[in-house]
């Protein structure tokens, strides 16, 4: 029997662009997260804890940030396991060369070698297929042999796409599907995608502990690994860990704004934790012109009940014909009906060198100009 | 809005009160001469209407009467909008602004201070100043109504938006509402956040620029920071290389040392070897050196015995060919003598004949020089036979006393006179006649001389000529005659004048007549002539002979008897031998000397050729005699060296050649030995030491690349430890989510920046096109009315801007500006837009009402048809208008029908104060 934590996916110093306003408090979730699966693993009382590559997301990443790493893994009572990913591929200037990296207890080894490593204290070995580059078309587990000669529980451990149709990148360290048949492993511990994925029992990417972006499904979970012995079918069980909520909420602007703005507000009104809850407000439907004010105070008004970042993705197509008090102000004023007009028109002589944008924007910041003088 | 009634005092020339009243619409013709005041009304009336009564600006300080602290005051009463009122306005000490309203009993007050000066400016739609006094652009409808004296005279008056809107309003273009110029002012202040409204750049130190600047920033730190990491990775791959490469060269070093400590046998046998034909090579090289030093000597005593030899063959060689030299040597020196001599005796010849030939030339030289004297001789004789002629000649002439033509004409003309006054006297004067009865002495006394005759019997004796006479008969008595005529006494006196003249000139000459003088004066130019001649003839004879004067012919004459007297004493013969003494002809001695010269070049040449056979048999000699002396000493030196240097050696020559054969076979034996040792040595490129030498240079090269590599390790792991020092990841990330926050809000700026311009552009569109429709009308009735003055002919058309500015008029060659054509196109365009306006307004829109329309000397520049032209719209905008003519001339405005007339003088005077 033996129990393993398996996770991968860490990207220390992440780069969050997407989220720029917050990407500091992104980072520090990722730690946060880290610190859970030590937790869990801890919790759980496994033999080992396996990290399936890409703890660091880049071999340039800061020593402060090591010794971070470090001092986490440090909390693990079980030996924890670290195979080089992509992101810190065991090149000539990787992170696990440098000092800081060496200081590490001695429990937390690295599997950077060929020869299969035994998980102490059970009769389980860990075959490694460290990555020594950042992209590659090759099988990291192509060298791996079967062994009929031995009985120890067979965990294979490697970072790269699973070759299945449309998943994966032909540079993408390519893994065969039929690697633990081939090898005669009992589990395959894989790294690389995000979300958490099981592949025929015996095969599984434990996703990353804590998601990166909107929309990435299945990640900010570490999977509990326990094979009761040589042959046997692991059990694998999923463990949260991560430590933001990212959502997205619809915004169908063909109905009534503000009355969809208000049900949103409503939505979230008794939200967990919005200090550690990332949303995306996506606008849908054909808007009038008096959505883009709307959706503004939406987000205003999410932002004032301290949720952690709020986007706006405007999907919506903006109205032809105009209503509402617009259409008021439009029957009383030649002017702003002839500026409507014009600007309905995107062959009007004002509009010639105007992008669509700015013709929309404009449409907009006269909607903005005429409300504020008629107010 | 028209004046009723207006009140002036204290106010510049008008320190009394001057008031119009009974105001109207109409014509009204206020008219006073230049500098009495018509132009301060006005003023008056736009201070009272448009200036706060507070503002102590110096423009309103300068209203009071010149040297007062008087306070301006105005008084005005108008009709606006269907209501009348009264404005009573002070400046400076006395401030006040009164307004009241006619009820229709009296007048209430309306407003006062503040309020009633807005009230008064709300009149005519003027924003008033925002401090101090204001200035006729801020005269609302007054600026566009009224053609004042300003300045601005000549400019087009521009709009306000105010001013605009009651335009518009009266053209009928809808007036903007509140909101649309809200709308229109915050499109405007919408793009003015973004961009300059004249260029239409991006404002500097906008949000927009700085944003742009910050995302400029960041991608260029970005830049950088990329630039880093690729410097680290490129230090990465660096290592990598570096460390494939140290792999290679320890292997390469393993296999390099123990092919080296293959080769340390094989070395030192080859050095022993070495060393032992490095004895060996030693023990030659000594035996080579004595072998040399002996075949050298022997070499050397060899050379000489063999130089001694052919010495002494020389010697014996030479001794006969001397001795023959020797016998030819004195044959050719008889010879040679023999020819010098001949030479010799050829010479006297030749001299001989030089001598010959050279008097024949000196006598020949002589001889012509003595026909040359001869005729030096006949040419003097014939001169100094002139020249005593024309010295005789001039001796005869300088004896002569001078007597010139006029002298004798002079003479003879006062003969003539005398002649001529005697003539007249006889004829004239009294005339005597006496005849003798008897022989008779008689006495004739006249003019002082007496006459005596002694006369025969009957003889008679006639007396004339005379004025006065005195006849005395011997012993008869005395007859006086004497007549009292003046004219007589006249010619007497004239005879006596000429006849003393006569005698005077007659005697100067030494003449008694005037005939011997014309004789002596003929005769002194018969010598004078002939002496001319003389020196004619002279001259022309001294110019044929080529002399200056006959003393130089004489001189030249000495010098050439001279020259044949010094040929003569060459010749050593008498001058007059030399035309007899015989001689050869030139020709003949020069003959003569020309065949002697030929032979003594024949001699010669036979002399110098024996000579030179001489001589060169002599060099013959010599030289032969020198190489055999030469010879001899030579052989006698080198043989005594030899034996010196045998002597020196201890042994004969012989001794010496058997020493040569001996040193010669040791140093052969050494060689062979050395050749035998080296062959046991291998090729040097085969050998072990070359083989450990190229090793040795491979291993340094080896542990130098790998140094190079370790050092390319080191540096690549300081410059990658040092970039995670610098945090350049993290700062590679930062710096990107900064810039995608700068950017996404620079594009939301950026959009809303195009936003505005766009909106901007389309307001533009839009005004330009109300534009278009507002000032249509306006240009319509302006070119109505400029058509009426100026008659047919002329098709320029008034074109307006928007704003009134940038007025031009349409030609047919194209816009021009209104300014560029005359004072009198200008002012009747300006005063046509006044009335077309003030019509406009009376008239037109929803709140027409009447206006009033200041001229003031207004269409000065207008010739007589078009003011009359003019005057016909005035009248008929007087129907709908007030129109208030201000003017120093009254009589061009006499003819208008219904105008009320004010002399503003006499107003003047009616207020001020008796006393």
């Amino acid at each position: 029997m033996v129990r393993i934590l398996h996770s991968a996916d860490w990207q220390m110093g992440l780069r969050a662009r997407h989220v720029a306003q917050v990407a500091s408090a992104v980072r520090e979730a990722r730690l946060e997260a880290a610190r859970n699966v030590i937790q869990a693993a801890n919790s759980h009382q496994v033999d080992a804890v396996v990290l399936a590559g890409d703890i660091f997301e880049d071999n340039l990443v800061e020593d402060r940030l090591v010794h971070q790493v470090v001092a986490v893994l440090e909390g693990a009572r079980a030996p924890v396991f670290v195979l080089p990913g992509n992101h810190d591929a065991l090149t000539p200037d990787a992170v696990y060369h440098r000092a800081s990296w060496k200081q590490r207890p001695a429990h937390v080894r690295m599997l950077d070698g060929d020869a299969p490593v035994p998980i102490p204290g059970t009769a389980a070995v860990l075959l490694a297929a460290p990555l020594r580059q950042k992209k590659g078309m090759k099988d990291p587990t192509g060298e791996w042999r079967a062994r009929a000669d031995v009985d120890a529980i067979r965990v294979g451990v490697a970072h790269g796409s699973l070759r299945i149709e449309g998943k994966h990148a032909l540079d993408d360290f390519p893994i065969a599907l039929d690697a633990v048949a081939r090898v005669g492993l009992d589990y395959l511990a894989l790294g690389h995608w995000h979300g958490q994925y099981v592949h025929e029992e015996r095969t599984a990417y434990a996703g990353a502990h804590e998601t990166t972006k909107f929309g990435e499904d299945g990640s900010g979970q570490a999977l509990l690994v326990e094979i009761a012995s040589r042959g046997a079918v692991p059990r694998l069980t999923p463990v949260p860990t991560g430590s933001l909520v990212w959502r997205t909420l619809e915004l169908d602007l063909g109905q009534d704004a503000e009355r969809e703005a208000a049900r949103v507000l409503g939505l979230m009104k008794d939200a967990a934790q919005p200090a550690r809850t990332l949303l995306r407000i996506r606008t849908t439907g054909a808007s009038s012109d008096a959505a883009t004010p709307v959706v503004d105070r939406l987000k205003e008004g999410l932002l004032g009940r301290a949720f952690l970042h709020v986007s706006v993705e405007r999907r919506d197509i903006p109205k032809a014909e105009v209503e509402g008090r617009l259409a008021e102000v439009v029957a009383s004023s030649s002017l702003v009906a002839s500026l409507l007009e014009e600007l309905s028109r995107p062959l009007s002589p004002g509009l010639v060198d105007a992008s669509e944008a700015g013709r929309i924007a404009a449409r907009c910041l006269l909607s903005e100009l005429v409300m504020e003088a008629w107010r | 809005m028209i004046l009723r009634r207006l009140r002036v005092q204290h106010f510049r020339c008008f320190r009394n009160p001057v008031e119009l009243s009974g105001l109207g619409v109409g014509i009204h013709v206020v008219h006073a001469p230049n500098e009495t005041g018509k132009s301060s009304l006005i003023l008056a009336l736009a201070r009272a209407l448009f200036d706060r009564n507070s503002t102590r600006d110096r423009e309103i300080q300068n209203l009071r009467p010149w040297g007062t602290t008087l306070s301006p005051r105005v008084t005005l009463e108008l009709d606006s909008g269907g209501k009348r009122y009264r404005l009573e306005k002070a400046f400076l000490d006395d401030a006040t602004s009164l307004l009241d309203e006619w009820t229709g009993k009296r007048f209430e007050r309306l407003a006062d201070s503040q309020r009633a000066d807005e009230l008064a400016r709300g009149f005519l739609f003027s924003g008033g100043a925002q401090a101090g006094a204001t200035k006729p652009g801020q005269w609302g409808l007054a600026r566009l109504l009224w053609l004042g004296q300003s300045a601005e005279r000549h400019v087009l008056p521009g709009l306000d938006t105010p001013l605009k809107a009651r335009l518009m309003e009266a053209v009928g273009v809808a007036v903007l509402s509140e909101q649309e110029q809200g709308v229109l002012k915050r499109v405007e202040d919408a793009y003015r956040q973004f961009f300059t409204l004249k260029k239409g750049k991006v404002v500097t130190g906008s949000e927009l620029e700085l944003k742009a600047a910050l995302v400029a920033s960041l991608e260029e730190e970005l830049r950088g920071i990329r630039a880093q990491q690729e410097a680290s990775a490129e230090h990465a791959r660096d290592m990598e290389e570096a460390r494939s490469a140290l792999g290679d060269l320890a292997g390469e070093r393993g296999a390099l040392e123990a092919r080296f400590s293959a080769l340390q046998a094989r070395v030192e046998a080859e050095t022993q070897l070495e060393q032992q034909i490095a004895l060996r090579d030693k023990d030659v090289e000594r035996q080579h050196q004595e072998w040399e030093h002996l075949d050298g000597k022997q070499r050397e005593l060899l050379a000489l015995r063999q130089n001694v030899a052919r010495h002494q063959a020389v010697v014996a060689e030479k001794e006969p060919v001397l001795q023959k030299a020797r016998e030819g040597l004195i044959g050719q020196e008889a010879s040679f003598r023999q020819a010098r001599e001949l030479f010799q005796a050829q010479l006297g010849e030749q001299e001989k004949a030089e001598q010959r030939q050279e008097r024949g030339r000196l006598l020949e030289k002589a001889r012509q020089a003595l026909v040359e004297q001869q005729r030096l001789d006949g040419q003097l004789k014939q001169g100094e036979r002139l020249e005593t002629a024309v010295e005789g000649l001039r001796r005869r002439t300088a004896a002569l006393k001078t007597l010139s033509e006029s002298d004798v004409k002079r003479a003879e003309d006062v003969e003539r006179k005398l002649r001529q006054a005697q003539d007249k006297l006889e004829a004239r004067g009294i005339e005597v006649v006496f005849k003798a009865e008897g022989s008779r002495s008689i006495e004739w006394e006249a003019e002082g001389q007496v006459q005596r005759h002694e006369l025969a019997k009957a003889e008679q004796k006639l007396f004339a000529g005379v004025s006065a006479g005195s006849l005395r008969i011997k012993g008869v008595g005395e007859v006086r005659v004497r007549t009292g005529a003046e004219e007589i006494g006249n010619l007497q006196a004239d005879v006596e004048k000429f006849r003393k003249e006569l005698t005077r000139r007659l005697h100067e000459h030494g003449v008694e007549s005037p005939q011997r003088l014309r004789g002596e004066w003929e005769s002194q130019q018969v010598v004078l002539q002939e002496q001319a001649k003389h020196e004619g003839a002279l001259e022309t004879f001294l110019e044929a002979a080529g002399f200056e004067s006959v003393e130089a012919l004489r001189e030249k004459r000495r010098e050439q008897a001279g020259k044949v007297g010094t040929l003569a004493g060459q010749l050593n013969l008498a001058v007059a031998a030399l035309a007899t003494y015989p001689t050869h002809e030139l020709v003949v001695l020069s003959e003569e000397l020309r065949l002697r010269k030929q032979e003594v070049k024949e001699r010669e040449k036979a002399k110098d050729d024996a000579e030179a056979v001489y001589r060169q048999v002599e060099r013959q000699v010599r030289g032969l005699a020198q190489e055999r002396d030469s010879a001899m000493q030579t052989a006698r030196e080198l043989e005594l060296t030899m034996k010196a240097q045998l002597h020196a050696l201890g042994m004969s020559l012989e001794q010496l050649g058997a020493e040569v054969e001996r040193a010669h076979g040791e140093l052969e034996r050494l060689k062979n030995m050395v050749t035998g040792l080296r062959a046991r040595l291998p090729r040097p490129e085969e050998r072990a030491a070359t083989q450990r030498r190229q090793l040795d240079e491979a291993r340094e090269r080896v542990v130098g690349a790998e140094k190079k590599a370790q050092e390319r390790i080191i540096r690549a792991e300081t410059l990658l430890g040092r970039a995670a020092e610098a945090g350049v990841y993290s700062r590679l990330g930062e710096a990107e989510e900064r810039l995608v926050l700068a950017t996404e809000e620079h594009l939301q700026l950026k959009t809303r920046a195009e936003a505005a311009e766009i909106l901007r552009k389309l307001v533009g569109h839009w005004q330009e096109q109300v534009n278009r429709t507002f000032v249509a009308p306006i240009q319509d009735a302006v070119h109505a009315r400029l058509e009426h003055i100026r008659g047919d002919g002329r098709n320029e058309v008034l074109s307006l801007g928007p704003e009134f500015i940038d007025a031009a008029m349409e030609t047919p060659d194209g816009a021009r500006s209104l300014a560029s054509f005359s004072w009198g196109m200008q002012e009747q365009t300006l005063f046509a837009l006044r009335l077309a306006l003030g019509e406009m307004l009376s008239k037109q829109g929803t709140k027409p009402e009447p206006q009033l329309v200041v001229l003031d000397d207004a269409l000065v520049n207008t010739d007589a048809v078009r003011h009359r032209r003019a005057l016909e719209l005035i009248e008929r905008a007087g129907e709908s208008l007030q129109l208030l003519i201000l003017t120093a001339f009254p009589e061009r405005y006499r003819t208008l029908r219904g105008m009320k007339e004010f002399d503003l003088r006499e107003l003047a005077q009616e207020s001020t104060p008796a006393g």
